[in-house]
Formats: structure tokens, sequence, C-alpha cells
């Protein structure tokens, strides 16, 4: 156990004789670029309560190690590399995603920000209304349904389970592929920002105990947001009844308006990870 | 132009991630040597 004298006299040490530890400058560069790149990628996925565990974890093992006297500078790094991979590789998917869309983005910044929001925003509401008309047309003709709102992180198998589509979003689209005995109406779409991803897709389901008019349909649409980061849209096909589920929370009765605020979060959230809003 | 506009964004994008990366990177290098 080191004294506090010995480690204020090594520190202030590192300031009087720098020209032995200019090194330091270099490290701090590589770790600032480290640190930076595992923060950005916890505040920009919904994980902002990690960036302080984050945090406290290296310091909380920095600190100890100050007073040690079996202190091994190599084991503190490794340390450090072990957990910004363990955290980077919560969000493998997202930057994997990050890194397809670079050329995008940049290309996209090329032009006029204020129009390009306006554009994207206008966009948008097209889509919504477009989900909106179908959604209420398949409640009415009390037609089963059940839409996957992706953020590009849904399973592969998942997607790969349906058949790829990759087409425009349209209210008549979405509403014949649900239409009874039609190939695709009993598996789910998969939407993913302005393209319907694939449809026919199977959903794990979820093992939780629900009342028991609750489906297969809804069971589905429980499932698959609590193994990705997804929302999920479901009509019953018994009652015609429209419900939302985020994060395994299910929300039933949707009426219209709530169910546009649904998307327009979806939307906005996806526009922004992707950098095309301000 | 280019090198200018990314200059700006360098310095005003996650200014706050940025300013906290920079500090826990400072201390971590501090740390390492004065052991």
């Amino acid at each position: 156990m080191r004294n506090w004298a010995d480690v204020w006299n090594g520190i202030k040490n590192i300031f009087l004789d720098f020209g032995n530890h200019w090194v330091i400058i270099l490290e701090t560069v590589f770790l600032f670029l480290l640190i930076y790149y595992v923060l950005k990628t916890l505040s920009e996925n919904n994980a902002k309560k990690f960036v302080w565990t984050y945090v406290i974890l290296i310091l909380g093992v920095g600190f100890p190690a100050l007073i040690s006297d079996h202190f091994n500078v190599t084991v503190y790094y490794v340390f450090i590399m072990l957990l910004s991979v363990f955290f980077l590789l919560l969000f493998s998917m997202e930057i994997k995603r990050a890194i397809w869309n670079a050329n995008k983005r940049s290309a996209a910044t090329a032009n006029d920000p204020a129009a390009r929001t306006t554009a994207v925003s206008a966009r948008a509401e097209v889509y919504i209304s477009s989900i909106v008309k179908a959604v209420q047309g398949l409640s009415k003709s009390m037609t089963g349904a059940l839409i996957v709102l992706s953020n590009g992180n849904v399973p592969r198998d998942v997607v790969e389970s349906g058949v790829m589509l990759n087409a425009q979003i349209s209210n008549q689209l979405i509403e014949g592929i649900f239409v009874n005995k039609a190939p695709l109406h009993d598996g789910a779409m998969i939407i993913y920002g302005d393209k319907i991803q694939a449809a026919g897709c199977f959903l794990p389901l979820s093992q939780r105990d629900f009342p028991k008019d609750y489906g297969t349909r809804h069971r589905a649409g429980i499932g698959i947001t609590e193994v990705a980061d997804v929302s999920t849209i479901i009509v019953s096909e018994e009652t015609g009844i429209v419900s939302v589920v985020k994060r395994g929370e299910i929300t039933r009765y949707i009426d219209s308006e709530s169910l546009k605020r649904f998307l327009r979060e979806y939307y906005w959230k996806e526009f922004n990870s992707e950098g095309r809003k301000a | 132009m280019k090198l200018k506009e990314t200059l700006k964004k360098m310095f005003t994008k996650h200014v706050p991630l940025k300013v906290l990366a920079f500090v826990l990177a400072f201390v971590v290098a501090v740390i390492i040597h004065a052991v």
C-alpha cells in the first residue's frame, strides 16, 4: 500500500519532468478516441444510463490502483479495452449500420440542411398517414395484422424467415398483404424507415403470462420487442382493437391520433440516428 | 469550405461528451504514469 504523499509526488513528477513523460499526450489522444467513441455509441442508442456506469468503472478501478503496490499498468489497459469492447458489442448492429450509412450520410450533408429536413419531414408524414390509413382499414374490417417498426436491428433470421419486399410504403400494399387467405397475411410485416422490408416473417413468441384474449399474434408482437429494440403495431383479428408494443409493454385501444404520435416518435428517432435531422 | 465545416462540426457536436471523454482519458493517462 502506497501512502498519499508518494502518489502526489508521482503525479507532480509527471508535470515537473514532462520531457520523460511526453508520451502521456499520445496516450491521452488514443484513450480520448476510444472513450469518446464508446460514450457516443452509448448516448446515441438510448443507453445514456450506461455512460456513467462506464465512467465510474474506469475510475473505480483506476483510483484504488494508484495506492496499490501490486498495480500493473498492462492489466489496467486490458481492463479498459475489454470494458470498451463489451459496451460496443452491445450495439454491434448499430455500429455496423453507422458504417454502412457513412457514405450515404456524407453525401446527404452536402445538400442544404434546411431543405433536406423539410423534405424528410414531408416524406415521413406521407409514410405515417399511409400506415395509419392502412391500420384503420384493417381494424375496421377486423383483419389481423402485425407490423414491426425496425431500426435495422431485427435479427437477420427473423427478416429472412419471410419474403423480402423492399417496397415503397403504401396503405394499399399494407392492407393487401394482410387480407385473409393472402399468402403472407399470417406473418409479420417489417417496416424499416421508408420501406416495407419484408412480410410473412416469423417472430419469437413472448413466454410471459398474458390475458387469455391475447393470441399468438399478440405474443409474437410482444416477443420481438423483448429481444430487439423495435416497436410493433398489432391489429386484433377478433376485435379489431389496435395495440402498440414498446420494450415488451403493450398499450391497447390506440386511436389514430395516438398511433400518429407513436409513428412520429419512431420516424424522428430514426432520422435523428441517421443524422438527417438536426 | 469542407474543412471549415468539418472543424466547425468537430467543436459544436457532442461537446459535453467530448469534454467528459477528454477529462477521463487524461485522468487515466495520469494514473498510468503516476504509478
